[in-house]
């Protein structure tokens, strides 16, 4: 014993192991994490697939080790030492999220994804080329191209993108541009969170405005709505980065508006028709889930999320259909002074074709409104031009 | 970390003497299966087959034909094991462009350290053949060395005979004062990986992220000076650990890197660098054609030979061969007539020798094709405007001048003083590093590990 003693170092490095092995093998594991906003892997089973899987991501060693990982003892705090520890290297980026002025967050955005983005403007241009007239397209940039708190980092220059579909959705329809909105110099606009990837309901309210316009609507009028204010918001961009100092949002909404949100079971009447006869009921909710301010994910409050057909009461005069990501969510909330019905699909979990929905409803306006870094990437755009036959 | 190594000590230390080869030997086997399942009947073929070559090649000493024969045996399998798994692909990539065939690729996963474990048995089997060591009859011995699992992955190449007696001694292998000091080289080890190489190298990532055709020259010579520290940190790191482990097991590894970026010369730079390799080039390549003790242009073709098969080592690519050509004609230049003003100058030789590893680390990190690597030498050395390195330089520049410091020998100098003069200091100084290095990999999204390739 004395003899050990003599090393204390050994001591100390083989004690911690030995203690923290078996304090992490014992201590009661999570199912969730409230930092990083994700479920956390469980121990996974031992199959014959999964020992000699191919795929890396799918073999049982990585999910063991996944796991090992997720349900790490003090996990929490040893990802705030990491973050505290960058701090002191004066990194200004963590996860691929990168730090900007006045406690802004912004995802590392680096390049576009020329082809994906091509495929998207042309399948719009081609949707829209079938409903001449109708359409109107908008497409938000990206907080890092317009903010003034946005680092040097060399983020994505989206001028040319933005300058081709100006000509492309020219033609059969109108192409909203938002920069301008946004490219204002304004050091505490509060146009997008600082710790999450969407746009405030400050921000959408501008480009409410912007659309308005175009279409001669409008009456959603600020003065006439008190705002809800919910404070201690760590969106995405936080629960990616971590960062042990981070500044809270304040996500604010509008509960007078109590018009009713049926996510339906099926977007065409004969679609709608199966799912009744199979007993599967349309779901009717407030435009507001208010149990989502109490969690993490504020955001998710708007619209119930992302659902493939959803349809909201309005109190204005005429049909709208929304094509959209989920920036809109917190959009569709000006729209309801204006429309009777807004129907908004998300092509991400449509399963029928967006004409024959159009053909049934007879709309006065379509918008399709996504931002730029969903709108270059999101493979499901295509939709818009399939199951059509 | 906090599985794997805890209980592999464990069992190590407490099963009886005589059986500690063998707990090495089946924990070496786990901790091999467990990164590819599928490749543990590939180390098993690898030991079995040359235990028995190694075992002919002794009971024919003194037959010289049927020696040779299992000598030329000893070879083909090594390198035909080397050779189907690393390099098909790329000789059927090379037919196929040159003959417009159009022979599929096999598109084989590259077992986990191959090249390394296969240069370690072929040490082995060489070395029986000239009678420098006896062929090992106790199959778990043998196969001890050939797995041993901190080195197994990712070197150093331990030669056969340089832990041989290690592994006959049963009783008082280890030693508690070898394995306090194990136990600081292995979390210098880890901190190197974990703190300095995977901090740095997500720079790199950025600039193939933005395109080599989008990048300011500053920059491309921003973007290959991280690259060149990273390789550094995370190689090293890596044999580090390997060295502290097996200290604490009771080996004694030889060193693989001694501050390669304060050489005098890029001959320097290989006798600091990767030296491990570099000696199993020498002695089983390069002396055997002759080494020095031959005319002048033997001794250049001697040295084109071996410098081509330490960049084709490296991986099955174009730009590995040329990387070890670049690094032939730098040496040859030396050899004939730049030794001497060399020795002379005080400091224009580190500028030098730097400036030419830097480029060559640029030949090596540009591993998609000789067209992207031209973009980037037109990004190095003709001045030209594009993404700009200020924001870099800012995220960067603190974790890069870290680097450069630990490469200098300022920290060893520092932990071998903490070392006499100061117990306390090193406890608290090695805690500090593997709190933070725990840390670091608890959030990790990025933990590459470059010589995995190899």
């Amino acid at each position: 014993m004395k003899k050990l003693l003599k090393y204390p170092t050994m001591v100390l490095f083989f004690g911690f192991i030995a203690i923290f092995m078996i304090s992490d093998i014992l201590a009661p594991k999570r199912e969730f994490s409230e930092l990083e906003n994700r479920t956390l892997s469980k121990n996974p089973t031992l199959t014959k697939t999964n020992l000699f899987a191919t795929q890396e991501d799918s073999k049982y060693t990585y999910l063991y080790e996944q796991y090992v990982n997720d349900q790490f003892l003090f996990r929490d705090n040893w990802i705030s030492l990491k973050s505290k520890s960058e701090a002191a290297l004066l990194k200004t980026e963590n996860n691929s999220i990168i730090y900007g002025d006045e406690g802004t967050m912004f995802q590392k955005f680096y390049t576009v994804n020329d082809k994906q983005f091509k495929k998207n403007t042309k399948a719009v241009a081609e949707f829209m080329s079938r409903h001449k007239d109708l359409v109107n397209v908008m497409v938000v940039p990206s907080a890092s191209a317009v903010s003034e708190n946005a680092p040097i980092a060399p983020f994505a220059d989206e001028t040319e993108y933005f300058a081709q579909m100006q000509i492309d959705f020219a033609e059969n329809g109108e192409f909203i541009d938002l920069r301008e909105v946004y490219n204002n110099g304004e050091k505490d606009a509060y146009d997008f969170y600082k710790t999450d990837h969407h746009w405030t309901t400050q921000g959408a309210y501008k480009a409410y405005e912007e659309y308005s316009k175009t279409v001669d609507k409008g009456s959603f009028s600020l003065e006439d709505y008190e705002p809800t204010e919910v404070e201690g918001f760590f969106g995405t961009l936080y629960s990616k980065a971590k960062l042990y100092n981070a500044v809270p949002d304040t996500l604010s909404y509008y509960d007078e508006i109590d018009n009713k949100l049926t996510i339906t079971q099926g977007a065409t009447k004969a679609d709608a028709q199966i799912a009744a006869d199979a007993g599967i009921k349309d779901i009717v909710v407030d435009l507001y889930d208010e149990t989502k301010l109490e969690e993490r994910d504020k955001y998710a409050a708007f619209l119930y999320g992302n659902n493939g057909f959803s349809r909201v009461e309005g109190d204005g005069e005429g049909r709208v259909l929304v094509i959209k990501d989920s920036y809109a969510n917190a959009f569709i909330p000006f729209l309801t002074a204006d429309y009777e019905q807004i129907d908004v699909i998300d092509l991400r979990s449509l399963k029928t074709g967006v004409d024959k929905i159009i053909e049934e409803n007879e709309y006065d306006d379509i918008l399709v409104l996504y931002n730029f870094q969903s709108f270059q990437e999101d493979g499901d755009i295509v939709k818009l031009n399939l199951f059509n036959g | 970390m906090f599985r794997f190594l805890p209980i592999a000590l464990l069992v190590y230390y407490i099963v009886p003497a005589k059986m500690k080869n063998l707990a090495l030997f089946l924990i070496s086997i786990i901790f091999y299966s467990w990164g590819e399942i599928r490749y543990f009947p590939i180390m098993m073929a690898c030991i079995v087959g040359n235990y028995m070559l190694a075992i002919g090649i002794g009971k024919t000493r003194n037959k010289l034909s049927s020696k040779r024969l299992f000598l030329i045996a000893t070879i083909l399998f090594n390198l035909g094991m080397l050779f189907f798994f690393k390099y098909t692909d790329f000789f059927i990539g090379n037919i196929n462009a040159v003959f417009g065939s159009s022979i599929p690729i096999l598109q084989l996963t590259l077992p986990l350290g191959i090249s390394f474990y296969t240069f370690q048995t072929m040490s082995y089997t060489l070395d029986v053949y000239r009678g420098n060591v006896e062929p090992e009859y106790n199959i778990i011995d043998l196969g001890a060395y050939v797995v041993m699992f901190p080195q197994l992955i990712a070197g150093p190449i331990v030669l056969y005979k340089d832990v041989a007696a290690q592994l006959k001694v049963k009783k008082g292998r280890y030693t508690l004062s070898g394995i306090d000091e194990g136990v600081g080289i292995f979390i210098l080890g880890v901190a190197k990986k974990v703190l300095l190489a995977n901090s740095i190298g997500a720079l790199w990532e950025d600039i193939k992220l933005l395109g080599y055709d989008n990048i300011s020259t500053p920059l491309a010579w921003l973007g290959v000076i991280a690259f060149t520290l990273q390789i550094y940190f995370d190689f090293s790191g890596y044999s580090t650990m390997a060295i502290g482990l097996g200290k604490m097991l009771g080996f004694n590894f030889p060193a693989n890197f001694n501050l390669p970026y304060i050489s005098r010369s890029i001959t320097d730079f290989w006798r600091r660098w990767h030296m491990t390799l570099s000696g199993w080039f020498r002695e089983y390549v390069y002396i055997p054609l002759g080494g020095n003790r031959c005319s002048k242009p033997r001794q250049i073709l001697n040295l084109l030979i071996v410098w081509c098969l330490t960049g084709f080592w490296h991986g099955a690519s174009w730009n590995f061969l040329l990387w070890g050509f670049y690094y032939f004609v730098l040496i040859t230049i030396e050899k004939i007539w730049l030794k001497k003003p060399l020795e002379n100058g005080k400091v224009w030789p580190h500028i030098y020798a730097l400036f030419f590893i830097v480029v060559g680390w640029a030949i090596f990190a540009v591993d998609t094709g000789f067209g992207d690597l031209a973009t980037y030498f037109g990004k190095l050395f003709i001045p030209q405007g594009g993404t700009s390195a200020v924001y870099f330089i800012r995220n960067y520049g603190a974790s890069l001048l870290l680097g450069i410091v630990c490469s200098t020998p300022l920290p060893g100098k520092f932990y071998n003083y903490l070392k006499k003069k100061n117990t306390l200091m090193r406890i608290l100084f090695l805690a500090v590093l593997l709190l933070l290095s725990v840390a670091y990999l608890v959030d990790s999204t990025y933990n590459p590990f470059i010589y995995f390739r190899f």
